[in-house]
């Protein structure tokens, strides 16, 4: 069995059922300890973060505010898989997968809340005003120094994860679409992407929070600029595309050939997985990643920036959901089940106005912000193994990378860093299951008025 | 001209001399807290200004300086007169001398006055009642120019309530009140203004004592018990009660002071 087989089997195991049941599991234990905090609590997470949304550049005195961490995050997490992906989904599980979507982000929610808590509770600040912080320390910390191994483990799964999911995947994806939208060559796709992505990640968190908290909101008005014109377009059918999300969670008979009994129940696997999968991994909960970016913001309590990751996951379940009623809602998923899911998003957007360019725009400017986002999440993954002065060698190996990403050709790489980026979540899914205790108690505080006491130094 | 500091040449010295000479001229003196002159003529003080304090009055609060940088310029003649110049005024000024020894004030006359809640029962006279009124909140120079009495019977009065602990001598601060951003705080709490600790323990060296945290909003002022709390910069932490008692949404920007209680 040669590398790329071994790396074959651990994709399909970190992606796979069992592991997604992992993820639910330990999203329902977090709602346990929070009091379900994403439903008894949406009204204090929405005043504290779109409620308070003219105090976005207002810090608690650190680095960056608890709005630019989270927009760091989002900017991470909204991706071409809120479109590309999205669709996919569709495409493989039908209509009814967009319910256990919506169940998996219900439950996710629940574990980014956590995660964001943990981060900030964790974290290193240091007297420079600098922070580290994520899965890596708060399992470090958190754990005990006889875990330092786990953390060290994200930390590296982490460092080299964000060279696919946050690179080569996004390069490729925007140097295809401008390639194919616009004739623009993919080594001045490349070259375009290595200088914006290199002087972003030169200025640090600063620099990279400041063009967060711009690129997020554009993406967010594109995102609607390409997606309401085709939800208008097929409003008549927008009742029955939603009509048909629940009516086809549980079986689906298209799929299935309208076959009863074995057929049935194997169509309902197919659904779930569909659903459940992109309810998991759209949205990053549980692989921790986005705890990284909330663990920079100063905040006076670790629960308000827990609020954040509930907003933030509220955001992409928006996204998602649009993205997916006007896929149902247009019809074309029904010719494109088990099919090419690009091909599919690629008729879809032929019908805007602005036509399938505007797709390129979409996949473009979504992959740029999340490429800076991951590479700032590698790049502190490699500092917390290797300290501060693996940043620059860091930083100008992404930039490479970021230029080959558009040419292709390093297919292997990007496999191997996919299952790395889902292997994120083992230590991270551990460390959550362990700590929730800690999560429980800082809720409980928090909501008693007490004051956030940070963990002794270890 | 001769020129020194009233700590190495004490002003009795110095006055002795220059009328043992028989002396005609003025003799500057720079208080941190004001200004003050004493012009000589044949030996015999014949003006004297002290702040807003003229004739004797000047003079008498003069002979109580132990420190301040002098010159005296030979020649300079004053343009009026307020002191009689007889023998008189030189017993009167060694007597000045004399009544300010047996007074003990702090050296640092910027001090300012903070008037003191009784430990026990203690009688005070119209006079001194009067002095403790005039002095609340004032330096210790403002409260010995006071006009209202003579800089010596002030100090005496001011002697008696420093060392009776009526009156404290604090240092001299201003203090500006901080915009802060309110942030809403849960819980039943509620009386309580949460403040970042670096503020607090500013706040408090400023204050020396206990303090409350004085806010003023638009429509709304109220004193509340502050509590100091890590990673709050530029915010103020108000329990939903007092928010709602004091009509404050969160973001809302206030005016927050601290005052002695």
């Amino acid at each position: 069995m040669d590398i790329l087989e071994i790396n074959e089997l651990l994709n399909r195991a970190v992606y796979g059922e069992w592991m997604m049941l992992v993820f639910i599991l330990v999203g329902l234990y977090l709602s346990l300890r929070t009091g379900f905090a994403q439903f008894g609590r949406m009204g204090v997470a929405l005043r504290e973060t779109v409620g308070a949304i003219r105090e976005r550049f207002l810090s608690f005195g650190g680095q960056i505010s608890p709005f630019q961490a989270a927009m760091v995050a989002l900017s991470a997490t909204i991706g071409t898989g809120h479109i590309i992906g999205m669709v996919g989904a569709v495409v493989v599980g039908g209509p009814g997968a967009v319910v256990w979507m919506w169940v998996a982000y219900l439950v996710g929610m629940a574990t980014k809340f956590a995660e964001a808590v943990l981060a900030v509770h964790f974290r290193r600040q240091y007297t420079d005003g600098s922070v580290l912080g994520g899965p890596m320390v708060y399992i470090r910390y958190g754990l005990g120094r006889r875990m330092a191994w786990l953390a060290g483990l994200f930390a590296f799964f982490t460092a080299v994860a964000a060279f696919g999911i946050g690179n080569l995947s996004q390069a490729g994806a925007v140097g295809a679409a401008l390639a194919q939208e616009f004739d623009v060559p993919p080594a001045i796709t490349g070259l375009l992407l290595a200088l914006l992505v290199g002087f972003l990640l030169g200025g640090g968190i600063r620099r990279i929070a400041r063009f967060a908290q711009v690129v997020v909101p554009i993406k967010l008005g594109l995102f609607l600029l390409a997606v309401l014109p085709l939800l208008l377009l097929h409003i008549g059918q927008l009742p029955g595309a939603l009509a048909l999300v629940f009516s086809s969670a549980f079986s689906f008979q298209a799929a299935t050939g309208g076959v009863a009994g074995a057929a049935l129940s194997l169509g309902l696997a197919e659904i779930l997985k569909a659903g459940v999968g992109r309810g998991i991994f759209a949205n990053e909960a549980g692989l921790g990643s986005a705890a990284i970016a909330h663990a920079q913001a100063q905040v006076d309590h670790p629960v308000r920036q827990g609020f954040w990751g509930l907003t933030e996951m509220l955001v992409s379940l928006l996204v998602t959901s649009l993205m997916a009623l006007s896929f149902i809602a247009s019809g074309l998923w029904q010719r494109f089940l088990g099919g090419d899911r690009v091909e599919a998003a690629r008729l879809l957007f032929a019908e805007h106005p602005l036509g399938v360019a505007m797709l390129g725009v979409l996949l473009a400017v979504f992959a740029l912000g999340t490429m800076v986002s991951w590479g700032f999440y590698g790049e502190e993954g490699a500092a917390y193994l290797f300290g501060d002065g693996i940043r620059w060698p860091y930083r100008l190996t992404f930039v490479a990378f970021a230029f080959v990403g558009p040419l292709g050709g390093l297919a292997a790489l990007t496999s191997v860093a996919d299952t790395l980026n889902g292997m994120m979540a083992i230590p991270n899914l551990i460390a959550l299951l362990a700590l929730g205790g800690v999560v429980g108690r800082l809720v409980g505080e928090f909501f008693r008025g007490l004051p956030w006491q940070p963990p002794e130094e270890d | 001209m001769l020129s020194g500091n009233l700590a190495e040449f004490p002003l009795l010295q110095l006055l002795e001399t220059l009328m043992g000479a028989a002396r005609e001229g003025a003799l500057f003196i720079q208080h941190p807290q004001f200004s003050g002159c004493l012009y000589l003529q044949g030996g015999y003080p014949v003006h004297a200004e002290a702040g807003p304090l003229r004739g004797l009055e000047a003079l008498e609060l003069l002979t109580g300086l132990r420190s301040g940088p002098f010159r005296y310029e030979a020649g300079v003649q004053a343009q009026e007169q307020s002191i009689e110049p007889r023998l008189e005024t030189q017993r009167l000024i060694l007597h000045q001398f004399e009544a300010w020894r047996e007074i003990e004030l702090p050296e640092n006359w910027g001090l300012v006055l903070q008037t003191q809640p009784a430990s026990s029962q203690t009688q005070l006279s119209p006079l001194e009642l009067r002095v403790l009124a005039l002095a609340e909140g004032k330096s210790l120079a403002q409260a010995l120019m006071n006009q209202q009495f003579t800089p010596l019977q002030t100090a005496q009065v001011l002697d008696k309530l420093l060392r009776l602990g009526l009156l404290e001598a604090r240092k001299s601060w201003e203090i500006q009140s901080e915009t802060l951003v309110v942030l809403s705080l849960y819980g039943g709490g509620q009386g309580v203004a949460v403040i970042d600790e670096g503020l607090f323990v500013h706040w408090q060296r400023l204050l020396g004592g206990p303090f409350w945290v004085r806010l003023r909003s638009k429509t709304q002022e109220a004193a509340l018990r502050p509590e100091p709390r890590i990673q709050m910069q530029g915010r103020l932490g108000l329990f939903e009660r007092d928010m709602r008692r004091l009509r404050l949404s969160r973001g809302m920007r206030v005016e927050a002071w601290p005052e002695l209680i």
